[in-house]
């Protein structure tokens, strides 16, 4: 009997772990932050209007916002107060899945902040959640391939924020020393690349690439962005990765990176690949307009880097040297109470006041998507950093120009079906044709 | 007539006092048991959900990946919670021994790592494991190592890193346990083993660790239990990679849930398989040392 009773105990510490795996029934407790939602009772007289927004980034996303709260308040709203919260994109998502299937949305923002990789799945999957901004917002005036991230069945639900347009940073100096100037990386193929890079190394002694080498998949999807596509097949949702020529022309890339011993192999992100970056221990790093800041963050670095566009596939129709890497979009939600107040606030702010865009291109070096901004001054100027270079104009310019492409709702589980196998081809344990069918079995298990 | 009226007060008592404790109990534990059973037969995409039946726990069957997160969290316990428990075991007998002074420091150093919040001793051990962080350069000193190990982004070294760092956060948890159980045996068995010769190893396997028994199962379950559910460590220092190579369960059903398009129906049956793995490893602990008994 007392055994019954300890095998009873048992399974009972074990449950917690089942019930925690239904979210929606368990869990539904939204998340309170004081001032969370304190505009729900204010009446909606013109006197006191407030909103709540939700972003991450306290270097880039909330000042931005907090610029836009003030430019609203000049646009004759002046009594329009804006809390802003801070919440990591990953928990905002999970926060947002949390409301959205307990039926319980009152703990919500009236916007939030969304990655563009995932907002297709969100709008999707949660179908009526998000307000429609077809009529308030001209989507013609935001780069094409931002809104086609946002739009759903001929209808946009996104307001475009951030650029990004992507470009390969280098060490001027490092590159000098190994005999490369601008024009030798200007028009090359991303073989090339990987030659110049092995050269590079051999020279000055420094890796020329950061990332964790089986985590490699942002490659890809620059590559695929760069030729107007992506994982998927025909029908938009199966993976397509046998007979994907672009993904198996990056894994080639790839595997001869790794060969030739050129990639730092720690994430780029984090603080190490970071600093392996500012301390110039990696001789270049493809990544997109954001990541400028980082660089002159470092001012001793002053004049060592350049910037040019991704390098181009080989032999594959339709392939630009233009590509987007990140970025995210403002969302409202239907079911706020002030839904109207702040579909009127995105549309007056960011679909419509350029001199708000040049203050936060000064301010915070956000290049944005709204394209009659690239136009404004502020966009031209040279940027002592970069050698006088115009690296605002330069990356808008090319931010027109990348390609649409449909992320899908599986985007993730691509990543994640390529990355289980990357590594295993790379150490030549597995050829090519075994890996990417591998992936694509994994992507149909998961993507069930 | 007055007895009857004293069961009627008593059994009133016993459902008034009772009651909250009920429906809580009903509410937040029953209730959602209930539920995540009806989830596991559906299928989820966000807010649509379609009648699947068994199809999950069918979809499961097939699904390696969830195999392959199984294996890696059984690693996880077959190496790691052996070595924890006899560590555990180890220090609780050297710190009960008579010769060691400050035992009350040793205690509480001992204790604290399973006080200190979980994100933060990830983010910890995720700077000391970096290539270029302290325990690289340390080997690097010593000479043990000539080129440095990456830790977090190689399958094998990853496994090792959360190996080590739940070693670290749960031993002294442990330890305590065995302390309790150390102090509750009869200093005269102790006493009598010395007197008949017995030397320290004997006295330790043959008198100490026979009496610890029942400490012994229980601390075992918690962890096997506690190993199988891992989440935290794994979050937060590789998110289930490199290459899945320290995906757990409780991680892979995370996945399910909040990365990719919330599927909580397959996510409750494969919580369900491992409440079902669970309650079958803990029967098979009770049954092993049942027979030792006998």
């Amino acid at each position: 009997m007392k055994k019954w009773i300890a095998l009873l105990l048992a399974v009972m510490m074990a449950l917690p772990l089942a019930a925690c795996g239904n979210g929606g029934a368990g869990n539904s407790t939204p998340p309170s932050e004081s001032g969370d939602k304190p505009s729900a009772n204010v009446p909606d007289d013109g006197a006191a209007e407030e909103l709540t927004v939700w972003c991450w980034d306290e270097n880039f996303n909330i000042p931005i916002m907090e610029t836009a709260a003030n430019y609203y308040r000049e646009a004759g709203h002046p009594n329009f107060k804006l809390n802003i919260v801070n919440v990591p994109e990953v928990d905002l998502e999970s926060r947002a899945i949390t409301a959205f299937t307990s039926g319980v949305s009152d703990g919500l923002p009236d916007i939030y902040l969304m990655g563009d990789y995932s907002a297709k799945n969100f709008l999707i999957s949660y179908p009526g959640m998000y307000a429609d901004l077809t009529d308030a917002i001209d989507a013609s005036k935001f780069a094409p391939n931002k809104t086609a991230c946002y739009t759903l069945d001929g209808r946009l639900y996104g307001v475009p924020l951030d650029s990004g347009s992507a470009g390969m940073y280098y060490r001027v100096d490092l590159f000098e020393q190994a005999g490369y100037t601008a024009e030798d990386l200007e028009d090359i193929t991303w073989f090339e690349l990987v030659e110049i890079a092995k050269k590079v190394k051999e020279v000055t002694g420094k890796y020329v690439f950061v990332f964790t080498p089986c985590k490699g998949t942002h490659y890809m999807q620059i590559a695929l962005q760069s030729a107007g596509q992506w994982f998927y097949g025909e029908d938009g949702e199966s993976a397509n990765f046998v007979n994907n020529e672009v993904i198996r022309q990056i894994c080639e890339v790839l595997k001869a990176m790794y060969d030739a011993d050129v990639i730092y192999p720690v994430d780029y992100w984090s603080s190490e690949g970071v600093a392996g970056i500012q301390n110039g221990d990696v001789a270049a790093h493809i990544s997109a307009v954001w990541y400028a800041p980082t660089l002159t963050a470092v001012d001793e670095m002053s004049g060592k880097w350049g910037y040019v566009r991704v390098p181009k596939l080989e032999g594959i129709e339709g392939a630009t040297q233009y590509s987007n890497i990140g970025g995210s979009s403002w969302v409202v939600m239907e079911n706020s109470a002030n839904k109207e107040l702040a579909i009127d606030f995105l549309a007056t702010v960011f679909a419509g006041n350029l001199e708000f865009y040049e203050q936060i291109l000064t301010e915070q070096a956000a290049v944005a998507t709204y394209l009659p901004a690239a136009d404004s001054e502020a966009y031209q100027q040279e940027v002592p950093f970069f050698n006088n270079n115009k690296i605002y104009a330069d990356f808008a310019e090319w931010g027109s120009h990348i390609p649409e492409v449909d992320y899908g709702a599986n985007t993730s589980i691509a990543e994640d079906a390529l990355r289980a196998v990357l590594q295993d081809y790379l150490d030549g344990k597995i050829e090519l044709d075994d890996m990417l069918s591998q992936a694509e079995s994994i992507y149909a298990m998961q993507a069930g | 007539m007055r007895t009857d009226l004293r069961k009627k007060l008593r059994r009133e008592r016993w459902i008034n006092f009772s009651s909250i404790a009920i429906i809580l109990t009903c509410v937040f534990m029953l209730y959602p048991i209930v539920y995540s059973i009806f989830l596991s037969l559906h299928s989820h995409k966000g807010l649509t959900s379609t009648f699947v039946g068994p199809n999950n726990f069918v979809r499961l069957v097939k699904d390696t990946i969830f195999w392959q997160s199984l294996g890696n969290s059984f690693i996880f316990l077959i190496i790691q919670v052996p070595i924890m428990l006899v560590l555990g075991l180890l220090l609780a007998y050297l710190l009960q021994s008579d010769y060691i002074k400050g035992k009350g420091f040793f205690r509480m150093a001992l204790f604290l790592p399973c006080v200190t919040s979980l994100v933060a001793y990830s983010i910890v051990f995720k700077a000391l494991f970096q290539v270029d962080g302290l325990i690289n350069n340390c080997l690097l000193a010593l000479h043990i190592i000539q080129a440095p190990i990456h830790w977090l982004t190689d399958a094998f070294w990853a496994k090792a890193a959360i190996i080590i760092a739940l070693c670290w956060r749960w031993t002294g948890y442990n330890t305590m346990f065995y302390i309790a159980g150390m102090q509750n045996i009869p200093r005269d068995t102790l006493e009598a083993a010395r007197i008949d010769g017995a030397n320290r190893f004997q006295e330790f396997f043959r008198v100490v660790v026979p009496q610890l028994k029942s400490m012994i199962v229980f601390t075992s379950i918690t962890s096997t239990i506690g190993t199988i559910q891992l989440f935290d460590e794994v979050m937060n220092l590789t998110q289930g990679g490199p290459s899945n190579g320290t995906m757990t369960v409780s991680m892979y059903i995370y996945n399910h849930s909040f990365k990719y398009s919330s599927n909580f129906g397959y996510s409750a049956a494969m919580s369900w398989v491992v409440v079902l793995i669970i309650a079958v490893l803990s029967l098979i602990q009770l049954r092993v040392t049942r027979d030792k008994e006998g």
